[in-house]
């Protein structure tokens, strides 16, 4: 079986939260978007230290966009999932799911 | 009333004290929230967690030449500074020498004690100069992982190399061939004096202690 580098907790919820926000994954609705799903606190510099994570295993790819005066001049960096990050996404779901079937013990709840 | 600018100090940290390259976007992202009605302590929570994130990361990414050098300076502290015959009477445990060389070897024992900084920062950074070139993303990283690596990957490996083998050829010299010493002596007198002048000035009645002050001389245990 081939050495596979698996995702954390949290750089799969980063992956994740990238792909549900599209064309406007950047920094700001990444965490937010977390935050909210979550219902945890999360600060930016972790996110962004997944999202290099990220990059570097090539799962998501960035470019920067316009400086804006909202930024106080600075461009923001968007984030999208490549054909790899959604490979390894599913992947990550599959094994969840495969581990997840038949516990008596998480049955019938929802946190 | 919230000030409708963020902390100066906190964005300039953003932008220039992280390792990496995400600092722009980053700074960026924590104006707009700032915009968005965040306060100062928040601000200064999120920058001061992404440089320490940031450096824990350049840690992780250099373990093996950073445990390199903390092992070296171990080895070079033990074998040079502090096990010499003698060593711990003269640097003021247990002696009894008058004030003034007591004084003075307390000052000499806490400049050796610094002194494997040295050592140690020479090791640090030729060594992560060397990792930093050999993994060929030399421009990605911060100033001091860099190391020597703006030179090219011949002499940063090469200095690295140097770096290593002289420092264990002066562990394993006696300590009186030691020119490492010298050399960071002269260096290092600015804060010799400084530790000496902070010694003067400093009362204290505790004897147990080195005798670090003037007003050692005439407390009742010492006549």
């Amino acid at each position: 079986m081939p050495k596979r580098d698996y995702l954390s907790e949290f750089e799969l919820m980063v992956l994740l939260a990238v792909l549900r926000l599209g064309d406007e994954a950047y920094g700001v609705p990444i965490s937010r978007e977390i935050e909210q799903q979550s219902g945890r606190e999360v600060a930016l510099g972790s996110v962004y230290a997944a999202l290099e994570r990220l990059e570097e295993k090539d799962l998501v790819q960035s470019e920067f966009g316009e400086p804006t005066p909202q930024r106080g001049g600075r461009a923001k960096k968007y984030f999208r999932v490549t054909r790899k990050g959604l490979r390894e996404a599913r992947q990550a779901r599959n094994a969840l799911l495969n581990l997840w079937q038949g516990l008596r013990e998480l049955e019938g709840e929802r946190t | 009333m919230k000030s409708s600018k963020p902390p100066a100090l906190a964005t300039w940290l953003v932008e220039h004290a992280i390792p990496g390259k995400r600092n722009e976007a980053l700074a960026g992202d924590l104006f707009e929230q700032f915009g968005q009605g965040r306060t100062s302590l928040w601000y200064w929570r999120q920058a001061l967690g992404a440089i320490l994130l940031g450096y824990a990361r350049e840690w992780r990414v250099f373990a093996w030449a950073s445990t390199f050098t903390l092992l070296w300076a171990f080895e070079i502290d033990r074998s040079h500074y502090w096990n010499l015959p003698g060593a711990r009477d003269f640097f003021g445990f247990g002696g009894s020498q008058n004030w003034l060389l007591s004084v003075l070897s307390a000052a000499g024992a806490i400049l050796l004690r610094s002194l494997e900084v040295m050592p140690m920062a020479a090791i640090a950074y030729s060594g992560l100069g060397a990792t930093t070139q050999l993994k060929g993303n030399w421009k990605e990283h911060g100033l001091w992982p860099r190391g020597w690596s703006h030179i090219g990957k011949p002499l940063a490996v090469g200095y690295a190399v140097a770096a290593t083998l002289t420092l264990l050829l002066l562990a394993i010299l006696p300590a009186r061939h030691h020119p490492i010493l010298v050399a960071n002596l002269a260096a290092l007198a600015p804060v010799f004096f400084a530790v000496v002048v902070m010694a003067f000035v400093t009362p204290s009645n505790d004897t147990r202690t080195w005798n670090l002050t003037l007003f050692r001389i005439n407390s009742p245990g010492n006549r």
